[in-house]
């Protein structure tokens, strides 16, 4: 496990190298630094020694098409499990009415168990976990696919328990190989079983979850707060999506609510629901903005502005849309556009300020 | 740590798979709570995909529900107001007002009450009537003639009060639906409103047919609703019957599938 977040610095670290060069190149080509021949051979025989290193021990983009090809084969390896994720479930459909109930069983069973163990042999052989990570992706939707068709065979009825378990081993993988794609995964199914509990708690089925966003903002806030603790402190790289993820539950749920008050718990007029979530959502953006800004989340920042944009036109649209004519509202929204850019101009210049010093 | 964390997951899914298998075991032990021998009316054959091998018998009751359903109906019937309030449902507000409207913008605050309540676990009672569903049934309807009667919290009173085998006690999803009144005359909504319960969703509508049993279903080359909409399903009624059991989880499997000689000949 500390192999990923070392894979993570070594990364960082090679990227200001790179960064470093090519501000060196600029800097001599000014004049605004010269460095002599035996200067100049020292620090490119450090740089290269380092990167050679941080390649060997960690296999990280040393070179910027290096790295480009990489994200490629990381889009690769999530719609390569995607996929292998359906072609085992469907291959199982196919053959389902072929087998007999011990068997349908044993091949359930052994599937996850088989891909867990593809997924360790492909970590061991490979340091990019490329292949790991796809293999991971289908080693979790073979559990899925188990505790679903078992309860399907059996005729069970439905349970939560299967959110939790599904959320544990997402969350075992992801640990155990600093992969982020299970983790995503599992943090969903988590937030599910969460939001299915406080369903329950508060009288109504578990499978009805979905009906009140209300049931999410536990587990949103839960989400945001992990990276602050302090166990997670050695798993730094999973904690953009923690946040990202926590966030969006948060903000999707409130969105709803603003727009839909008649679904939340709260024993108000629904008018005053919507316009308590519409303040919360305002304020929360805000908030996200701010502290992106402050602490330099860029995806907290962006996913702040993102949603206080959206929550600022559906208050246009709800206050102007009836009454005024379609020409004049989108001339108005076009005007509150360009005066935002202006405002997050202002912003952006004054950051600026505040980091140069 | 890292073959810690592979052993635990491997572990989770042995783990999870015993759960399942004893629940079953649990669920299947001893003499069935009720057995009960349906036809495909009641028990339709489906099948989730294209490709799939795998067959289904989802468990059809009157009255089906469905948004609107209820919309044209003179009152609530059995499932009314006190019934649920007997499964859960808190209903002191009163729902009649006159000017309940279609919008959700605009609807009284009745209307946003009820109609944003959710959904409630309750066990259902399913008579199998030989008259058929509603009672319309002159031998040719292909309704089911499973009929919702009663609905309660629990299992053991409702056992109580319909010891018959013709009564399936079975864990559903039941919802409140605020109904405002209709005007047959003007073709309108009337003032005022009621509230009256549906059933919505059974816990465990479709069932597995066992390797057992397939061969019998097999055959059949059609799903039900593919085999309704042909003229023969009227001529020759349902093509099999099924011995449904239910456990002490309150889950069903089958017992047995035979196909059925033509109804009508």
């Amino acid at each position: 496990m500390g192999e990923s977040i070392a894979k993570h610095e070594a990364q960082q670290r090679a990227d200001r190298i790179r960064a470093f060069r090519e501000e060196l190149a600029e800097l001599e080509r000014e004049g605004a630094l010269t460095l002599d021949a035996a200067q100049r051979a020292t620090v490119e025989s450090h740089l290269q020694q380092t990167l050679a290193e941080l390649a060997k021990r960690f296999d990280v983009d040393t070179t910027a098409s290096q790295k480009q090809i990489s994200w490629g084969m990381r889009i690769a390896s999530t719609l390569g499990g995607l996929a292998l994720c359906a072609a085992v479930v469907l291959f199982f459909q196919r053959f389902w009415g072929s087998l007999g109930v011990p068997a349908q069983v044993a091949v359930l069973v052994v599937t996850p168990l088989v891909m867990l163990a593809a997924t360790e042999f492909a970590a061991r052989r490979e340091r990019t976990l490329y292949y790991g990570s796809l293999l991971s992706l289908v080693a979790f939707g073979a559990f899925v696919l188990n505790l679903t068709v078992l309860g399907s065979i059996f005729n069970l009825t439905p349970s939560r328990d299967a959110l939790l378990a599904w959320g544990i081993f997402g969350l075992l993988l992801a640990y155990a190989y600093g992969l982020q794609l299970p983790l995503a995964a599992g943090l969903i199914c988590l937030l599910g079983y969460l939001a299915a509990c406080f369903s329950s708690w508060l009288g109504a089925p578990w499978l009805s979850f979905p009906e009140r966003p209300e049931n999410f903002l536990l587990g949103g806030l839960i989400l945001i707060a992990v990276p602050g603790l302090r166990l997670q402190r050695r798993y730094a790289e999973f904690d953009w999506l923690y946040r990202t993820l926590g966030l969006l539950t948060l903000f999707l749920a409130i969105l709803i609510l603003s727009e839909w008050g008649a679904v939340s718990y709260l024993p108000m007029r629904q008018s005053a629901v919507e316009a308590i979530y519409q303040v919360m959502g305002f304020a929360g953006a805000g908030m996200a903005l701010w502290m992106g800004i402050r602490a330099r989340f860029a995806g907290v920042a962006n996913l702040g502005a993102a949603f206080f944009t959206v929550f600022l036109y559906l208050r246009f649209y709800h206050w102007w849309w009836d009454w005024m004519p379609g020409y004049l509202f989108f001339l108005v929204i076009g005007l509150i556009s360009i005066g935002l850019l202006a405002l997050f101009r202002k912003l952006r210049r004054r950051t600026a300020e505040v980091v140069t010093p | 740590m890292r073959r810690i964390a592979i052993l635990l997951a491997a572990a989770l899914v042995l783990a999870a798979d015993v759960f399942v298998v004893v629940k079953e075991a649990q669920n299947r032990s001893g003499s069935p709570i009720a057995t009960i021998e349906l036809t495909e009316w009641e028990l339709r054959l489906v099948r989730p995909q294209r490709e799939s091998t795998a067959l289904f018998l989802e468990l059809a009751w009157e009255p089906v529900w469905g948004w609107g359903r209820f919309k044209f109906e003179d009152g609530p019937g059995w499932f009314n107001q006190a019934k649920l309030e007997e499964v859960g449902y808190d209903c002191r507000l009163a729902p009649s007002d006159p000017s309940a409207a279609a919008n959700y913008r605009t609807m009284t605050a009745a209307a946003a009450h009820y109609r944003a309540m959710t959904a409630k676990e309750a066990f259902v009672v399913l008579e199998y009537s030989e008259a058929g569903g509603g009672g319309v049934d002159n031998g040719r309807s292909s309704r089911s003639r499973l009929v919702a009667v009663d609905a309660g919290r629990s299992f053991a009173p409702l056992r109580k009060k319909y010891p018959d085998a013709r009564f399936l006690i079975v864990p559903s999803l039941v919802r409140l639906l605020y109904i405002a009144k209709w005007d047959p005359n003007t073709r309108k909504d009337a003032p005022g409103a009621y509230l009256r319960g549906a059933v919505v969703e059974m816990l465990v509508g479709q069932i597995s047919v066992p390797p057992s049993q397939r061969s019998v279903l097999q055959a059949l080359s059609q799903t039900t609703s593919d085999y309704l909409a042909t003229p023969e399903a009227r001529a020759r009624g349902p093509r099999y019957s099924v011995v449904l059991h239910y456990g002490r989880n309150y889950e069903p499997w089958i017992g047995s599938c035979r196909l059925l000689a033509s109804a009508r000949q």
